[in-house]
């Protein structure tokens, strides 16, 4: 399959990237592995439901409104197609049961971000969820995560979050914030011009309120009880490291813990393409590096989104508009000049949005007390089982990668490939080795960058036999 | 009991051996290398009592070692346009024997299993060689089988009837080459070997006719015996003090499945199951490739065929590739032990490390520690290179 | 049938796609067209969906997403299927994998 522009993902950024490049003139095809476009930011239920107005929220009219756009005639969406690699200039798409190569003029990348996982103990039982779990289950299929859910993590994500479990009728024993109002204030300046965000916090807060949930600040989650399944979650107050002051511990009665401490970024794709990676110390994770255009140092692909850094909904359309633009200019479907007049209110917008943004993720960007708890009986990787412990005595015996880590314990070998783990081996070997964590690389990434049925894999003639 | 963790310092990031080189340093034995045979031949030094200094550039198993498929065959899998030297197939045996002492002695986990192997023909024309094939094994003392596809299917219910016949050598065993790297290693350092990763070798130190130790990023290591286990690295190595090592290039391409419950028993060919329940596929034979990338032509000619064999493999999900550059002299046999004309060096390079790796390393400390070894390594070294003109390296066995 | 005239964790008050049964373990299940599988599991408090392979512990789901993949399910016959992505079929049949046989890893694990 032949197209002027390939873009992987359709969150925000990626849909605004795909109509940026459509109405430039260009032929875009968007690729995305669920099973409707929308992302994580714009994710709705599925066909059949119906709900009335009340439960649903701002972010469901507008992305209504930009699936519209969808409708262009020059874009084509395929969604369950399933990016697994890029080889020269072939993108390996994964659909139906078989592989196709996609050969576009123009890549961009736009695979947005998935919750941190944080590990304490007791964090693998069934019913401790990430936020975003939590939410993506009430919202798109309105089912609660528990009948008392205990909301734990850091900065304004967690709203929202409430709200989609409030409008689903769950009991939200607390909301659990690890930062203290007073610890806001020194950023009031950078805060200030963006009002809509602080009605929006308003709002939810007032929902709270109404519904009479608690927010407990100071405070983290360091312990989930229970034998079969999550029955208690035991909180702590803590310093301004995140660090659990010794004495304060409380037992709250739930049968579901969120946990939402921040957003690591999809950047596999990217860096298996051959993207350079930065390390963003606020958000301790390594993002693509991108210049304001969006272009990366591999000519001809572009990002947008949650990969560049985390930033909320409104970059990523900002960013999509404009790497849409710029991979319409590189391959000629748009002139330098328009391309820059275009380009320029988006890139004005992007750095006043990014001012906001990189407040937030200073406030409220994961300390490093969150992994005290890594004890050696704590399981770091989940698909593998593999302990704190257990990684402890493997870099203790000399492992200083991660990708020795990894073949000494297995450590990142199972299904979720590393996405789980990655970043708590990363701190595990930064504390160990007293080392900058910016020191600790991003692990090198193969193809398949997601599982992929061997079959799948095989000549078409073979796959179809 | 809670791990400690401190708040990181903020260095420039430099392994902390590596930011203060240390002074001149003098050890009996300073292998280069930490794969497969520095791994071995460090153990096998220091047990005996030996001073043994192990450097490595980047982390254990980093290179081919670290990529290899685990196979531990009995002669099955030659590579030569030759005969075979009865001498190979004895090593085989003999690295086979050290595989289970050293399980027991070490205590560490290498993963060794030994179901034995299949080795599928897939034609009339194939079986009319494998047949031949396993008349010269059985002459050179390999137990082996030469079965149909029902007695293969009896074995390895698994296999489809693609496979016409094959060679079935039941003493066949595998290893997860990274466990036995990692379990060599810290026994080693259990009898006092010091292993030190991150660490390059720059140069060795010559004085007259012979090695003298080498010049590292940390600083300077005077050796009795300086032992070049550097693989696709050694050669390189050697020039700098004008000995020529030939060694060719010789990429694979590894590929390994999720967990599933157990599907194989004996490893056919090149797939095998683990014992965490993976699957393990590979590898290509990519000549002169030296980097290490995946193709999707390599993935498609080891999963093609793959499933051509094993048909369940089909609706299993790949997980990870890799790829590994072998070592390969050219005539495809290993190079093992002291240069013609140079003192206090050692090399050892070869394809199949893992098959030979204990057996080698063994052959390597015995000659650091008194010169001589009871095996047999004529056929292996270096100087028969010196004159002759070898031919590209073919897969195939004659009997001695 | 399991699912129905009983407090599930489902949102009172929500239209939902037609009525279909899936089979859990064997076991005639009410679901609803539109609906994930795990979203079905969830609601009637089926959580423990899988054990896993080293040391039997029981995983319901983390991320939601299909990134964790610890919500695993055998479905029609595939296993390790990740029953967040999964949209429910009638007559589908389920099991929730249970020690599925798979050996113990190498022991450097720990």
């Amino acid at each position: 399959m032949q197209v002027d522009v390939a873009v992987v993902g359709s969150g925000p950024a990626g849909m605004a990237a795909a109509v940026e490049a459509a109405e430039a003139g260009a032929s875009v095809l968007l690729l995305d592995e669920y099973a409707k476009p929308g992302g994580q930011f714009f994710k709705r239920s599925g066909d059949g439901f119906s709900v009335a107005p009340a439960r649903l929220t701002r972010e469901h009219q507008r992305g209504e409104a930009l699936r519209a756009k969808l409708s262009h005639p020059r874009i084509r969406v395929l969604t369950r197609a399933l990016v697994w690699g890029r080889f020269g200039s072939d993108l390996m798409v994964y659909r139906e049961g078989r592989s196709e190569a996609v050969q576009a003029s123009a890549l961009v990348i736009a695979t947005g971000a998935y919750d941190r996982p944080v590990a304490f103990p007791g964090w693998t039982l069934p019913g401790v969820i990430s936020a975003g779990g939590a939410q993506t289950l009430a919202k798109t299929q309105w089912v609660k995560p528990g009948k008392r859910i205990l909301l734990a993590g850091a900065g304004p994500f967690l709203l929202p979050v409430a709200q989609s479990l409030l409008r689903a009728e769950v009991t939200i024993a607390a909301l659990v914030e690890a930062t203290r109002p007073a610890q806001w204030l020194p950023h009031a300046a950078s805060l200030w011009g963006q009002w809509p965000r602080f009605a929006e916090a308003l709002d939810y807060k007032r929902e709270l309120r109404r519904a009479g949930v608690p927010t407990i600040y100071g405070h983290k989650i360091v312990r989930a009880l229970g034998d079969t399944e999550v029955q208690a979650a035991v909180i702590a107050q803590v310093d301004r490291e995140w660090r659990a002051i010794p004495g304060t511990e409380r037992t709250i009665e739930v049968d579901a813990i969120a946990t939402g401490y921040g957003f690591l970024p999809n950047v596999e794709l990217a860096a298996s393409c051959g993207c350079d990676l930065a390390y963003d110390r606020f958000a301790r994770a390594w993002f693509v590096q991108c210049a304001p255009t969006m272009t990366t140092n591999v000519p001809g692909i572009f990002v947008a989104g949650e990969i560049t850094a985390i930033g909320g909904s409104a970059v990523a359309l900002v960013e999509g508009g404009i790497a849409g633009l710029s991979a319409a200019q590189h391959l000629g479907a748009l002139p330098a000049a328009a391309a820059d007049a275009r380009r320029a209110p988006l890139l004005r917008e992007r750095a006043r949005l990014n001012r906001f943004a990189d407040a937030l993720n200073q406030l409220f960007g994961p300390r490093p007390g969150l992994w005290e708890f890594l004890d050696s009986e704590t399981t770091v990787c989940r698909c593998e089982e593999v302990t704190a412990g257990a990684i402890a005595a493997c870099i203790a015996e000399g492992c200083t990668s991660a990708k020795a880590v990894k073949d000494y314990t297995r450590a990142g070998m199972g299904l979720c490939q590393g996405r789980m783990c990655r970043s708590m081996v990363s701190e595990l070997i930064a504390a160990h080795r007293a080392i900058d964590l910016a020191t600790v690389p991003f692990p090198h990434v193969r193809p398949p960058i997601k599982p992929v049925p061997v079959a799948a894999l095989l000549q078409p003639e073979r796959a179809a036999s | 009991m809670p791990v400690e963790i401190q708040q990181p310092a903020t260095s420039s990031g430099h392994n902390l051996r590596g930011a203060v080189p240390a002074a001149t340093t003098t050890v009996d034995v300073c292998i280069i290398g930490g794969g497969l045979l520095g791994a071995t031949t460090a153990y096998y030094a220091a047990r005996a009592g030996k001073k043994v200094l192990l450097l490595e550039e980047s982390e254990l198993a980093s290179g081919a070692s670290g990529a290899a498929f685990g196979g531990v065959s009995i002669g099955i899998y030659s590579y030569s346009s030759a005969r075979v030297p009865l001498s190979y197939v004895e090593l085989s045996k003999a690295s086979l024997a050290l595989y289970q002492e050293a399980q027991e002695e070490i205590g560490a986990p290498l993963d060794l299993d030994a179901p034995g192997s299949i080795d599928p023909f897939y034609s009339e024309e194939g079986t009319r060689r494998g047949r031949e094939r396993a008349e010269g094994l059985r002459a050179c003392g390999v137990p082996c089988e030469f079965l149909d596809y029902k007695q293969i299917k009896e074995i390895e219910p698994a296999v489809s009837p693609a496979a016409v016949s094959a060679i079935y050598c039941p003493v066949d065993a595998h290893v997860t080459p990274l466990c036995v790297v990692w379990a060599f290693a810290k026994a080693a350092r259990r009898y006092g070997a010091e292993i030190r990763t991150n660490v390059r070798v720059d140069a060795l130190i010559r004085r007259g006719d012979r090695v003298i130790g080498v010049m590292s990023s940390d600083g300077a290591i005077h050796a009795e015996t300086v032992v070049n286990t550097a693989g696709i690295g050694a050669a390189r190595l050697t020039e700098s003090i004008g000995l020529r090592v030939p060694v060719d290039a010789s990429r694979g391409q590894m590929f390994v499945t999720e967990r599933i419950p157990p599907l194989l028993r004996t490893y056919v060919h090149n797939i095998k199951q683990t014992p965490s329940g993976t699957i393990v596929l590979g590898a290509t034979r990519e000549n002169g490739f030296t980097e290490t990338a995946t193709t999707v032509e390599g993935t498609r000619e080891i999963l093609d065929w793959a499933v051509r064999l094993i048909p369940a493999l089909a609706n299993v999900k790949l997980l990870r590739s890799w790829a590994g550059i072998r070592p390969v002299p050219p005539d495809g046999y290993p190079i093992i032990g002291r240069p013609d004309g140079i003192d206090g060096l050692l090399i050892a390079v070869m394809h199949r490390g893992v098959t030979l790796a204990p057996v080698v390393g063994r052959i390597l400390a015995d000659l650091a520690i008194n010169g001589s070894t009871p095996h047999d390594i004529d056929p292996y070294r270096l100087s028969r290179f010196a004159n002759t003109n070898h031919g590209e390296a073919e897969e195939t066995f004659y009997a001695g | 049938m399991r699912g129905e005239g009983i407090d599930t964790l489902r949102t009172g008050g929500i239209g939902r796609g037609e009525p279909v049964s899936i089979f859990v373990n064997g076991e005639e299940t009410r679901a609803y067209e539109g609906e994930t599988v795990l979203a079905a599991l969830w609601a009637i408090g089926e959580r423990a969906l899988h054990t896993t392979a080293r040391t039997g512990e029981p995983r319901g789901f983390f991320c939601g997403m299909g990134v964790c993949f610890d919500c695993l399910v055998t479905i029609d016959g595939a296993f390790n299927v990740r029953a967040c992505l999964e949209p429910v079929r009638a007559g589908m049949k389920i099991t929730l994998q249970r020690d599925a046989g798979h050996a113990a890893g190498h022991a450097h694990a720990g």
